[in-house]
């Protein structure tokens, strides 16, 4: 579980530093920095899980735009606690004007405070699973050595940490886009959920034991939903949704995944995230396609599955039944001036009465 | 196509009352999508007055909603340091200043009412020696009240009440007759 964040220097980031629960919603105007928070941990997924080089995670034009100075330095943290201890990351980039080079200077995997790997001034120190010295050698500045760290049985608290990242599922779902053919198996959503049908069928081979369960959960969620098949199609397959009226002895009839409403895509996603892989999901305007009706139920599984089937979800919304629902509790007010830091404020001081924290955003009474 | 319809609207005081509610009813076979959560905005603390005020309207809204389908109102609201009874009493005195008459016998407007808080029930649901006078400790994660809650599903199916708080009791009666009927 993402326990703490901290940035300095990536776009509207400085100094900045967010703790996180095990559901979080993050609340605040447009343009106060919400979205980016998502975008540095797609950034350190991106160098940690695909490799990325360090200057197309968090290219130059990603610093601060107010700080300006031949060397810029960039700074990210992450606490997160696994099973058996607190990981802290820390990754520290420089960009050099001069030669419009950036490197990384400092990366480091830290578990409870003590080493599982070093790297720098581009040298790399490994360590074991008891923290004793291993391997020594030169490294590449331009991406991440740890991401080209391989499992094996003395370093698995290492191991650990670069699953965890790898199935951070960082999702602002559009479901307008999503296709139903699948080429393979995707361990991984998508930031925009489009490969949903490559992710359904990964589901499918590895964990066919949640199938069923979220089958069931959509017949509820869904009227007339039945079952997903996918389809062969030459070479790929096609994600269909069979739907039956009334009369259970009927035949589905199938539809293209694609030919779903927005809506009901969106519901497959949202619900489908929620079926015990446990993941950490982050999740932009989760509410967005859903009919008013579908907003709190979807609210009450996610929150019923928070720490159980789901690691932890850290969720942004301007949505009132969001807010209503969950903002008192799970709710963190991110907040900037125009060209100024971010910064997180205290929830919007509670009005007597019963008035309505989404009433109290409405107004602008946030200070 | 049609859309969910809510059948039992959840009236709170905050998140622990709601997923101890929820849970419990879950637990008798009913679904989050049967469900709305109207829980006070005020969240901890001064919330009972909430609960109380918005009493009636919920119940208006009850009574014209149940000649056309299925549905129910449960009312959740700590006792704190009143009687189950004059707990009861005031929901009632909210109805009658609104010039509405409080629920009647056939009415599936159930009234559950902690004391002292949800918090003694929990634990003593959990095999602590509680009583309904003191108040004892919140827990750390509302979610931690489910094997109080299955526990608690399990005496209410049996309606074997008998080792139960007073209070606990009550809800368990408030439940079998006016909620259960709905599942039957």
């Amino acid at each position: 579980m993402l326990k703490r964040l901290y940035a300095n220097n990536f776009r509207c980031l400085v100094n900045f530093e967010l703790k996180f629960d095990e559901l979080t919603l993050l609340l605040g105007p447009n343009g106060s920095g919400k979205s980016t928070i998502f975008d540095l941990l797609s950034g350190i997924r991106r160098l940690l899980a695909d490799n990325a080089r360090i200057s197309d995670a968090f290219p130059p034009e990603e610093f601060t735009a107010w700080i300006d100075c031949p060397e810029q330095t960039q700074t990210f943290e992450l606490d997160v606690q696994g099973h058996d201890g607190l990981f802290s990351y820390k990754l520290v980039t420089t960009f050099m004007k001069s030669t419009k080079k950036q490197r990384i200077d400092i990366e480091q995997l830290l578990h409870d405070g003590k080493p599982v790997f070093q790297f720098q001034k581009g040298e790399v120190q490994l360590y074991h699973d008891d923290h004793q010295l291993g391997p020594k050698y030169s490294f590449d500045w331009t991406v991440s050595a740890l991401a080209t760290i391989g499992e094996r049985n003395d370093n698995k608290k290492l191991s650990w940490f670069k699953k965890w990242i790898s199935s951070l599922m960082i999702v602002s779902p559009q479901p307008r886009s999503m296709t139903s053919e699948t080429k393979d198996e995707s361990a991984w959503l998508d930031p925009n959920g489009l490969n949903f049908a490559s992710w359904y069928r990964y589901i499918s081979q590895e964990h066919q034991d949640k199938i069923m369960a979220l089958s069931e959960k959509l017949r509820k969620v869904i009227p007339g939903f039945h079952a997903f098949k996918l389809e062969l199609a030459g070479k790929h397959r096609i994600l269909k949704a069979g739907f039956i009226n009334g009369d259970h002895n009927a035949s589905p009839l199938f539809f293209d995944f694609e030919q779903l409403s927005d809506g009901q895509r969106q519901l497959i996603v949202l619900y489908s995230l929620l079926i015990g892989l446990k993941h950490t999901v982050l999740l932009d305007e989760p509410e967005n396609y859903l009919a008013l009706a579908e907003i709190q139920p979807w609210l009450m599984e996610l929150k019923d599955a928070c720490g159980e089937s789901l690691n932890q979800a850290v969720l942004i919304s301007h949505h009132p039944e969001l807010i209503d629902y969950l903002g008192r509790e799970c709710g963190k007010w991110i907040e900037r001036e125009p060209l100024g830091p971010v910064r997180e404020k205290n929830l919007p001081e509670k009005f007597t009465n019963g008035f309505r924290l989404s009433e109290q955003i409405a107004r602008g009474w946030t200070e | 196509m049609t859309g969910r319809r809510v059948q039992i609207v959840i009236l709170c005081e905050d998140s622990q009352h709601e997923v101890f509610g929820r849970r419990f009813l879950k637990q008798a076979g009913w679904e989050n999508s049967d469900f709305r959560v109207v829980k006070s905005p005020e969240g901890k603390g001064c919330a009972s007055q909430w609960v109380r005020k918005k009493f009636p309207e919920e119940l208006s809204a009850y009574r014209q909603r149940k000649n056309r389908a299925a549905s129910c109102l449960i009312a959740v609201i700590d006792a704190d340091n009143l009687s189950v009874h004059e707990r009861i009493r005031e929901l009632e005195q909210e109805c009658m200043d609104q010039g509405m008459v409080c629920r009647s016998n056939d009415d599936c407007v159930a009234f559950v009412i902690p004391k002292r808080n949800i918090a003694s029930w929990v634990h003593h649901l959990l095999g602590e020696e509680v009583n309904e006078s003191d108040v004892y400790r919140e827990l750390e994660r509302e979610s931690l009240c489910q094997p109080a809650v299955a526990q608690l599903a399990n005496i209410c199916n049996n309606r074997d009440t008998g080792t139960l708080l007073p209070s606990l009791k009550d809800a368990c009666q408030e439940y079998n007759e006016r909620i259960r009927i709905l599942k039957s």
